[in-house]
């Protein structure tokens, strides 16, 4: 396997007294899109802020071509860029997309105005916006199309990192199917390394080669995307793709642990072992001692529990 | 039909707007029979909710043209007066909204909330009502009812409040729930957990439900009709095994070929619907569905394709002039 280009390694991110993200890593590769699921609140986008240089880490550290980077330094502020669920609010209302588009090579001081317009427009056409639309304000255009720009924006200084937190989530499914190829032509032309966050597992399932699970603030499964989505071995995961309601004849009908997950709330954080803990079928006194860590189930395949689930 | 709930016939509600009229709802017919569920799936602007507001008489005469005719147990609703189509809400009809904070007081005590709506039926006593609060949150799931009730919904998670909602909802006993989106905004453990229970009562108490959502595993999953829409039309309609297993019109198929699946794990990306719906203050004269359909034709472009039931199934009907009808191994 290649190096990693980016990885965030046993980092934790405290708000207060709350520790939001406790000693996550996560490694990026060339070519390669990583998916993070879990649900609200688990930690996803904290993590994704982290690895932006977004919120400091309490402990842990990021690590940019096998170099630790500070969360100020230029080069992390290059080969790292972002794309949002709401595209139209990280742009400036009152300014074309193609204004907003051509606005990082303004930072960066590359090539004159005119320059600037034309790479602009190139970058613009390549994901799908013609001329015309590119001179139109952000309310003027679809969620879709204001999205493709924020791509369009994102790429621009050729960056080696695209870290998307819910890029698809608010657009319809006919739009989200267009984005998604967007984002995989990314990925085999420009070889970019993504994380992609959502918490939609089939959307993850089909996009990401890699797929990490997070619960409480904790990764407790990763593994290849086919074996997340359809041999999961952590119970929270088995839990999690059992309540996905889906067209798929070959996704199991019945439930194949029984966890109250869902039903009650249990503050996870709040356990000294395993976070899951509280809500898990297979718990015994261990599990409540201290906190699993990862561990090499099957190739490519790590889950942090005592107990892993088998079919 | 004796059993009919809910009765839709040539239905057209429209918006004027400075730009021209949008006619969100376009002669959409719908039959609901009692404890039925029937889901209603579409984009955004295919016009779903507009479908379902005004079938529960929601839609303000002020702001919309609206004709047709609607009929929900025995009561025609579109004719009656403010007041009397208010004392509909509750006893016939109720509705779960997507933010269920929105839709509960943010300070008054939940079960005193739910205690109001049972008290619509002036009958029922102040203390008697409180009790049934309780209950109501039992029948809800949720756990310590006696307590809970005196909790505000911001002291509640997401997936409480909305129990809360339904519990509001089913405090008359109304013959049909009206749900839109009513699990979206919930992380998928508890939508789950919430479906299940709209299942619960339209099963034990022989509701009627309709859900509109934009999500096609949802609907076939929990409802038994569907009826698919594009651009204020009715695309396809029919039991749901059928039309997600043949769907005839060619919006249906390509929709849910865009849904990602995982089924196909590894650069097997869904296929998206080239284009974007149609403008509604200009849509197409023909097919809707035509100028991002692949298989169109002059006559799509031209002549607007009919609701016709499918050769040997009669209650599965859609509207399209080059049906791609084959079973689809899903």
């Amino acid at each position: 396997m290649t190096a990693p280009v980016f990885a965030l390694e046993d980092g934790s991110v405290r708000y207060g007294g709350a520790e939001a993200v406790s000693r996550v890593s996560i490694e990026l590769r060339r070519g390669e899109i990583l998916g993070l699921v879990g649900e609200s609140g688990c930690g996803k986008t904290t993590t994704a802020k982290a690895m932006l240089g977004l919120v400091p880490l309490s402990a842990g550290r990021l690590v940019l071509h096998g170099t630790p980077v500070g969360v100020k330094d230029r080069r992390l502020r290059a080969s790292v860029q972002a794309i949002f669920q709401n595209p139209a609010a990280s742009f400036n209302p009152k300014r074309s997309l193609l204004d907003s588009v051509a606005e990082p090579l303004r930072v960066h001081g590359r090539g004159t105005p005119e320059e600037r317009r034309r790479h602009a427009l190139a970058e613009l056409d390549r994901v799908g916006i013609t001329e015309q639309m590119a001179g139109r304000r952000p309310r003027e255009v679809s969620g879709g199309q204001c999205q493709r720009a924020a791509i369009a924006r994102a790429t621009i200084l050729r960056p080696e990192v695209l870290v998307c937190d819910e890029p698809v989530s608010a657009l319809d499914v006919s739009i989200q199917a267009q984005i998604l190829e967007l984002l995989a032509e990314l990925r085999s032309e420009q070889g970019l390394a993504m994380l992609f966050i959502s918490h939609d597992l089939s959307v993850v399932a089909s996009l990401c080669d890699r797929t990490a699970v997070m619960y409480a603030g904790r990764v407790v499964e990763q593994g290849s995307a086919g074996a997340v989505a359809h041999d999961p071995r952590h119970p929270y995961t088995v839990a999690l793709q059992d309540a996905v309601p889906t067209l798929d004849t070959s996704a199991p009908r019945e439930a194949r642990i029984r966890t109250a997950v869902g039903a009650d709330d249990v503050d996870g954080r709040a356990l000294p072992g395993c976070r899951f803990a509280a809500l898990c079928p297979s718990v015994t006194p261990e599990c409540t001692t201290s906190p699993p860590v990862l561990r090499e189930l099957a190739p490519r395949q790590e889950v942090a529990c005592l107990h892993p689930y088998s079919p | 039909m004796t059993d009919s709930l809910l009765s839709i016939r040539d239905l057209v509600v429209e918006f004027p707007t400075p730009a021209g009229t949008v006619r969100a709802v376009d002669h959409v017919s719908l039959d609901l029979r009692q404890g039925e569920r029937l889901g209603i799936v579409g984009e955004s602007g295919s016009g779903k909710s507009v479908l379902a507001r005004t079938a529960m008489g929601l839609t303000r005469t002020r702001a919309a043209r609206v004709s047709g005719e609607v009929v929900l147990a025995g009561h025609r609703v579109l004719d009656l007066g403010e007041r009397r189509r208010r004392a509909l809400w509750g006893r016939e009809v109720a509705m779960v909204f997507q933010d269920p904070l929105s839709a509960l007081h943010p300070i008054t005590p939940v079960g005193e909330q739910i205690a109001e709506a049972v008290r619509r039926d002036p009958t029922v006593s102040r203390k008697r009502a409180a009790a049934r609060a309780v209950e109501l949150l039992e029948t809800v799931g949720i756990p310590l009812a006696a307590r809970r009730v005196h909790a505000r919904a911001h002291e509640l998670s997401g997936g409480m409040r909305q129990r809360v909602a339904i519990a509001m909802a089913i405090a008359s006993r109304p013959k049909l729930i009206i749900a839109d989106e009513p699990t979206t905004a919930l992380d998928v453990t508890v939508q789950a957990r919430i479906l299940d229970l709209f299942d619960e009562l339209c099963r034990e108490f022989g509701i009627g439900l309709i859900m509109v959502s934009h999500d096609l595993g949802v609907v076939g999953q929990h409802t038994d009709q569907v009826a698919v829409m594009y651009a204020g039309r009715i695309a396809e309609r029919g039991p749901v095994a059928d039309v997600f297993t043949r769907p005839g019109m060619r919006y249906t198929s390509a929709l849910m070929a865009a849904i990602p699946r995982r089924d196909t794990t590894g650069q097997s990306l869904p296929r998206p619907i080239p284009g974007l719906p149609p403008n509604l203050l200009d849509p197409p004269p023909g097919c809707r569905f035509e100028p991002r359909c692949g298989y169109a034709s002059a006559r799509c472009r031209e002549e607007q394709p009919p609701l016709l039931p499918m050769t040997g199934a009669a209650t599965h009907e859609y509207a399209c002039w080059h049906p791609g009808i084959r079973e689809v191994v899903a």
